[in-house]
Order: C-alpha cells, then structure tokens, then sequence
C-alpha cells in the first residue's frame, strides 16, 4: 500500500516540528519511516495515522539521532577532507607554495599594520561569508552536506590562531604559511568539488 | 541492534559486504534485508545505520544517487572503487576475526 504525497507531506511535516532542520537528512528520514508505516500498514492492517503513531512511539528516539547535529565534528568529513590535502597531485601545489615562501620574502610586502597574519584572516573571513551568503541568497534551505563543511573552517580558524602567530610580533616561518595556505587553497578546491557534487543532488529538492 | 557489543564493530562491513552483492540499496532496504537474512535475530536500527552510511559516504567507499520513488524522495547507496578495495579488506579481517575466535573459544587441545 504506497503513501499518498498527503500522507508523505504529513511526515515531513512532522520532522520539520520535531527540529529535522536539513532537508537532505529529513528526506532519507521521511522515505525511511514512509517505507516501514506502509509495511506496517499491510502486514497488520492499520490505517496510516495508526501505524505512523505506533512506528514512531517505537522508533522515535533512535531516528532522532540521525538529526545532523553540526556541533559535532564528524570524524568521516575529516577523513575525506585529509585524504583530499594529501591527494599527490595537490601536494604538488604543496611544494610550489613551500619553494614560494622559501624565495619570496613575502613578510617584507606587509607593515605592521597589516601583517601577513592578518591577509590569511581576512581570505578566510571573506570565504565563511562567501558560504554563508550561497546558502541563505542562493541554495535558500539547509543541507546538512553544505553546512558541515563550515566546520573544516572552523577548525582551520582555531589552528591558524595558535600557530601563525598571531598574538606574538614574531613573523610566521615557511612552513606555518606554506601549510595554512595550503590548507586554505585546498579547503576552496574541497568546496569547490563539493558544490558540483550538491548541484547533482539538490535539483530533486524543489525550493 | 541485538548483542550490540558483539556486531557494532562489524556494522560496517555489514553494509559494505549487503551493497557489493545488492549493487545498490536504500537505508530501509538494508535494515529489512539484515533482519530477512538473520531470521529477525539482528536488526540494525536508524540511530545505527544511518550514521555508518553518512561516514562511508564522507570516507569515499560510497556514492549517492537520489530518485523520486512512491511520492517520495529515495537515497540510494552503492559502491565507489575504494568502496570495493576496502569491502574486500574489511571481509578478509572479518573472517580471519572469526577464525581466531573459533580457534579461542573450540580449542584443539593437544597433549
């Protein structure tokens, strides 16, 4: 017996109250608990109000775990994020950026005012901006998949405060600017990839 | 998930073993599918298996297709490269596991 999209509707619905916030997880969420209330349905004969509210007396707890909750680092973006900065054609980029920093006295182009510390701030602000700004202006609903990537960000944010410096007068060596910039410019072509991959998913999510 | 101390570790490899012979497979598909081959003594639950799946996307053993199916929007898992290579793996350790375990707890005394 297959769900109504009034029925289908009525499951979303519910989610989105009980804080499912992420469209692509309340999806996979919605066709999960549709599948199970329609074998439910025909195995035992209920109606679909009476099946849905025994599934989810049952299984509520354990489906709510599966929210997204972006206050939790994931271990698996990190990994996938790892594997895609050691990648060896992108160390190459690596080893330009190190021979870059290595001739190019790059410190001497800033004043005190505006240190080199303060570039890599100011390119990593504009990058969270530029994020946010495609997700509310341009994708206009919440992706799990887009908005845990703000956390690589983040993170980046924290590492670069304790290791370029920036709370000392000392310069950051070559190797503290070859890996931030690296880490930086890698993060955008991580961004980048992710973006195309969303833009395949997202046309089955009608604003 | 029943015994859950025992098969945690080996939900993975659960799902990585189901999608090299299924091909490709949804979240609800599995979890039926585990029940169906156990005879109902394991069942994975939500809490479980969508985690797992979302971290073997994250990792690169998986891909995702997305389909309207019945009203609704389906998300099919299946198999990238690494995804097999790594099935493979996981498999081989899993039954060198299990054979060590045999071994431990049917013992072959001899004197």
């Amino acid at each position: 017996m297959k769900l109504s999209p009034e029925e289908i509707q009525f499951i979303d619905n519910y989610l989105k109250k009980s804080d499912v916030v992420f469209v692509d997880i309340r999806s996979e969420m919605v066709d999960h608990i549709a599948s199970a209330v329609e074998t439910k349905m025909e195995k035992e004969s209920l109606s679909f109000y009476e099946a849905f509210k025994q599934y989810m007396a049952a299984n509520k707890k354990a489906l709510m775990k599966n929210k997204g909750d972006l206050s939790i680092f994931s271990k698996g973006l990190l990994l996938s994020f790892l594997k895609f900065i050691v990648h060896p054609l992108r160390l190459v980029l690596a080893a330009l950026l190190f021979a870059f920093f290595t001739f190019v006295d790059v410190n001497a182009y800033f004043s005190e005012d505006f240190t080199i510390q303060n570039l890599f701030f100011v390119i990593l602000l504009v990058t969270a901006i530029g994020q946010m700004i495609y997700i509310c202006l341009i994708v206009k609903q919440r992706f799990f998949v887009l908005e845990r990537l703000g956390s690589l960000l983040g993170l980046l944010y924290y590492l670069q405060m304790f290791f370029m410096n920036n709370h000392s007068d000392k310069e950051p060596g070559v190797y503290a600017l070859t890996f931030f910039f690296y880490i930086l410019i890698v993060y955008l072509l991580y961004f980048a990839r992710e973006m195309y991959k969303f833009q395949e998913y997202k046309k089955y999510f009608p604003k | 998930m029943k015994n859950s101390q025992l098969y945690k570790g080996s939900l993975n490899t659960i799902i990585l073993k189901l999608l090299e012979e299924k091909g490709r497979m949804y979240g609800y598909e599995i979890t039926q599918k585990v029940k169906e081959i156990t005879n109902g003594e394991l069942a994975i639950t939500e809490g479980a298996l969508y985690p797992a799946l979302h971290k073997l996307e994250a990792e690169g053993f998986l891909e995702a297709e997305v389909e309207k199916v019945d009203n609704r929007l389906r998300k099919y898992y299946k198999l990238t490269e690494n995804g097999q290579l790594e099935t493979a793996n996981r498999l081989s350790e899993l039954e060198e596991f299990i054979r060590n375990m045999q071994t431990l707890v049917h013992p072959k005394w001899s004197y």
